[in-house]
């Protein structure tokens, strides 16, 4: 995968390294709740994928599993700290692309708190807050952890120390409606918005797509794979060959609503030039 | 330094040929116990630490005694026919 960085013209919200706070913004999403998390007791070979995960209001990575409901907790029914290797997954926002976004990579020890006031204590938030508060003191719920955190995109490896949970427990804007906007255009757009980018038009950065032979996989010209208040990334897809493309939104200058990131995208497909017969690219 | 795959008997995999592999770089991944190639299964956005073919490009498995910062520091790995990474070892 080669990577080739597009960078005129820079909007003045992100100059500073632009790269770097959209991975950073990546990170703290997927801490505080996105993707899908995977814990290994490396040791006991034990794996329990069924658990929600967040960051507490006090910048803890907390995570959460409803034992004796479909499965026992198995080697992490213990009162012990357990050492653990955690993996958190992010795929395509398009759920038609099997592509695997990101990943964020820890290894910590899991301390399972051992009663409500201890989970009280912990100030929890979000789809955390929101499973304890509906299924009661059934919820097991742990702390891990950790040092260092390492996220893997497409961008290569960024490795952060713990401070990156207290920016995680922020709670940022509400992406939703820029989501919604995303998603709805239609793929030959996307596409246009991706070769805007790779003909240098647009700021952004584009990586190569390592394809196997069989590309059955790619239903249309472009897809929608994340969406973040810093940047929306797309896979292009043109014959046997592809590139995921991340288009840099330009950021308001005072605090951005909700509806800020919409403005931008739409502002952002108006300065496409006229529609472009699409080919193969040499 | 970037490790080679010396080998893969996973011959399913659409990357493999003649035991070779094919892909890219390669990603090590896998579910409980096994450390497992993740190349195999889907189109993978995150970028390799190498771009030399035939080579692991990251990963995973942190607790191995051969990770670095999810760069593998072995000199060569061999992957069996189920697709798992036999040279895998926990520190």
């Amino acid at each position: 995968m080669s990577s080739t960085s597009h960078t005129s013209p820079t909007p003045a919200s992100m100059a500073a390294n632009p790269r770097a706070a959209h991975a950073r913004s990546v990170t703290g999403r997927i801490l505080a709740g996105e993707g899908a998390i995977e814990l290994t007791a490396y040791r006991a070979g034990e794996t329990l994928s069924s658990a929600v995960h967040g960051v507490s209001r006090s910048g803890q990575l907390v995570v959460a599993d409803i034992p004796n409901l479909f499965h026992s907790l198995g080697g992490f029914h213990t009162a012990d700290d357990i050492e653990v290797r955690a993996d958190i997954v992010k795929d395509s926002a398009d759920h038609r692309l099997a592509l695997r976004l990101a990943s964020l990579h820890l290894l910590g020890t899991l301390r399972w708190c051992r009663d409500t006031e201890e989970v009280g204590a912990l100030g929890l938030q979000g789809q955390l807050a929101d499973l304890v508060q509906d299924v009661g003191p059934r919820v097991r719920v742990g702390v891990i952890s950790t040092e260092r955190i390492l996220l893997h995109d497409c961008s290569g490896v960024t490795a952060y120390d713990a401070a990156i949970l207290a920016d995680a427990a922020t709670a940022a804007p509400s992406t939703d409606a820029l989501h919604d906007a995303v998603m709805s255009t239609a793929a030959e757009t996307l596409a246009d918005v991706a070769d805007a980018v790779l003909d240098d038009i647009l700021p952004g950065w584009t990586e190569r797509l390592d394809l196997p032979e069989d590309t059955s996989v790619v239903a249309d010209p472009a897809h929608c794979v994340d969406v973040d208040r810093h940047c929306v990334t797309l896979a292009r897809f043109t014959g046997d060959q592809g590139w995921v493309v991340q288009v840099p939104l330009p950021s308001p200058a005072h605090a951005p609503s909700a509806q800020d990131g919409v403005i931008a995208w739409r502002h952002l497909l108006d300065s496409l030039p006229a529609r472009r017969i699409t080919a193969p690219r040499p | 330094m970037t490790t080679a795959v010396r080998s893969c008997a996973a011959t399913s995999c659409s990357f493999n040929n003649n035991a070779d592999c094919n892909a890219l770089a390669i990603t090590i991944a896998g579910a409980e116990s096994q450390a497992s190639c993740g190349t195999f299964v889907q189109l993978d956005a995150r970028r390799p630490v190498t771009s030399d073919a035939g080579r692991v490009g990251a990963c995973h498995r942190l607790e191995c005694s051969y990770n670095s910062d999810l760069m593998c520091t072995a000199e060569g790995i061999e992957v069996t026919d189920t697709a798992t990474c036999a040279t895998y070892t926990v520190a």
